[in-house]
């Protein structure tokens, strides 16, 4: 192709919208026919020519520069809704100031719902630096639990080797060693299951399931320390029910909740169970007559690896993970969990699960 | 990011001299997007006057609201409620439907008022998770307190607006059916990727935020 072939090529393609172009000819032709069409009926009118004339060419010419005119107003708002899609796409898209979104009309419709894209493109972008953040403060909250009870341990154990030591101090530092490791599995085991379900590897499988074998399953885990304390657990009577949940994990969950009531409860207490099916929810409600939760700390004790400050608590050994993992399973549920002020001493805990299941709830 | 919603040094006073009540003094507060924020105070600690002045309803003595980076008492008072009608949800404690229309109409309301189109499936999938998709054709006045806040929620969520302001949304049902209800207005919000800053006197509620603000005489602390 020779060069000026080559120039009109990169020409016709610089416009960009030819086929606008190609709309406004179209439009052009049409309306152009139809007046001329329009004033061939007019001849038998008699006008005078000069009038004629005058009268069809102004017509033309004022077809003519509306047709432009709209094409002209077509093509800036494509080039503008282009402009902002092609920032969005290279991610260099930056929030304009609102004033013109406050008229209306379908071009400020548009700037608004670009807005919104824009502005989800973002919260995306942010959504990923924070599980980025939150996987680094995970790993530098769990070797910090982890130190101390390792660090009991080796002390424990160098006071073994100490020639110095007593048969009955050796026995002694033996017996802590134990229950040191003894703590440092039940940690671990928590903080498996922990780590697990933030990094998703965990994945709860919600299927129609009876809710009273979940709960027997949850009380089963628990059943025998609460025995060696002599606390009894009720579970008021209820018509079962079928719903979506994950038994296993929900089991554990009640589970948690149920071994928190136990060990700030003290011994000969009831610990009583209730499920109430609601509007969208069914709440199950474990109600205890232990040491209760002030209103004020009802925000923190579900925060993750949050331990309450009373000296009931600091005494109990605990992570601080368990109430932050039943919130965690209910809410992937859609459900949701809270503390209840109970009627007299003690706490209830409610947890809820939505009667129908959605899967979009998984977050 | 830009935060959603930013308070600087918001003031509010009222009457002069000794007489003079501070009902917001000197409050500056941030809210990000997709944040559930609970402001908790008790009676007359200025948190409903807070509320008001966050959604525009008031004029500040001095001190800024910020929304989506518009600066809302810049604005004409006719500018001022087309930006409320499309950035700003509201639920009130007496959920404020509207009497002769049925659920339905109530919730697409202020998505008609604007000029809209009404995207039927979007406003469909937040009727069927409020669970109200069988009462469309009912009256406000035979629904309960709990269905009538839930079409509040509905409409609050249905115009997709950039921050949602509810004010003692469960104040008038009863304590079940409260902690039902603000499950719902949490997951549909999460569900949707809204914000939400909710008013309340009662911690319990409180709880399921994601931050709390404690309001205590017009000022924020905590």
């Amino acid at each position: 192709m020779d060069g000026r072939g080559v120039e009109k090529m990169i020409k016709t393609q610089e416009r960009g919208y030819i086929w606008l172009e190609q709309e406004l000819r179209k439009y052009l032709g049409i309306s152009t026919a139809g007046i001329a069409v329009f004033f061939l009926f007019l001849l038998p009118a008699g006008l005078p020519l000069s009038y004629y004339a005058a009268l069809f060419a102004v017509a033309i010419l004022a077809n003519g520069i509306w047709c432009y005119l709209t094409y002209r107003r077509k093509y800036r708002d494509y080039l503008e809704i282009s402009d902002c899609l092609e920032a969005l796409e290279t991610g260099s898209y930056r929030q304009k100031p609102e004033a013109d979104a406050l008229k209306t009309g379908i071009r400020s419709q548009m700037q608004e719902q670009m807005e919104r894209v824009g502005r989800a493109a973002e919260v995306y972008k942010k959504q990923l630096e924070e599980e980025k953040e939150n996987t680094k403060a995970m790993i530098t909250d769990i070797s910090h639990q982890l130190k101390t009870p390792v660090a009991a341990l080796g002390l424990s154990l160098e006071l073994l080797g100490d020639a110095q030591v007593t048969e009955a101090e050796k026995q002694e530092f033996l017996e802590r060693g134990k229950r040191e490791v003894e703590k440092l599995n039940h940690l671990m085991g928590t903080l498996v299951n922990l780590s697990r379900l933030e990094a998703d590897m965990i994945r709860l499988e919600p299927r129609k399931a009876g809710l009273k074998a979940t709960l027997v399953r949850a009380v089963n885990g628990i059943y025998l320390k609460a025995e060696e304390k002599k606390i009894e657990i009720e579970m008021k009577e209820f018509s079962d029910m079928e719903i979506v949940h994950d038994p296993r994990w929900t089991a554990e969950a009640i589970s948690n909740v149920l071994d928190n009531s136990v060990k700030y409860s003290p011994g000969g207490s009831t610990i009583s169970i209730r499920v109430e099916p609601m509007v969208s929810y069914i709440f199950i409600e474990v109600e205890d007559e232990g040491i209760g939760i002030e209103k004020s700390e009802y925000q923190n004790i579900f925060k993750r690896f949050y331990r309450g400050k009373r000296p009931e608590v600091e005494g109990q050994e605990g992570a601080g993970v368990g109430l932050y993992l039943v919130r965690k399973i209910f809410e992937e549920q859609g459900g949701n969990v809270c503390a209840v002020p109970a009627h007299r001493r003690g706490t209830v805990i409610r947890m809820m699960l939505p009667k129908k299941y959605s899967a979009e709830f998984a977050v | 990011m830009q935060p959603i919603l930013e308070t600087i040094d918001l003031v509010k006073y009222y009457g002069d001299g000794d007489s003079q009540i501070k009902a917001i003094d000197h409050t500056s507060i941030t809210v990000s997007h997709g944040e559930f924020v609970a402001v908790v105070g008790r009676s007359g600690s200025g948190k409903s006057t807070l509320l008001h002045m966050l959604g525009g309803l008031d004029r500040p003595d001095s001190g800024q609201v910020i929304i989506s980076g518009q600066d809302l008492f810049s604005l004409q008072d006719e500018q001022l409620a087309v930006f409320r009608r499309r950035k700003i949800g509201f639920i009130f404690q007496d959920f404020n439907l509207i009497p002769a229309l049925n659920v339905w109409e109530n919730i697409v309301l202020p998505i008609g008022l604007d000029g809209k189109r009404v995207n039927k499936d979007y406003v469909m999938d937040i009727i069927q998770s409020i669970g109200m998709e069988d009462r469309l054709k009912a009256l406000p006045s035979t629904l309960s307190g709990g269905q009538k806040q839930r079409t509040a929620i509905a409409r609050a969520l249905a115009s997709r607006p950039a921050i949602i302001l509810a004010d003692e949304p469960t104040g008038n049902l009863d304590s079940h059916t409260e902690m039902e209800v603000v499950a719902m207005l949490k997951s549909c919000v999460a569900k949707y990727g809204q914000t939400l800053v909710m008013i309340t006197h009662d911690e319990t509620i409180a709880q399921m935020a994601d931050r709390t603000l404690i309001i205590e005489d017009g000022k924020v602390v905590g």
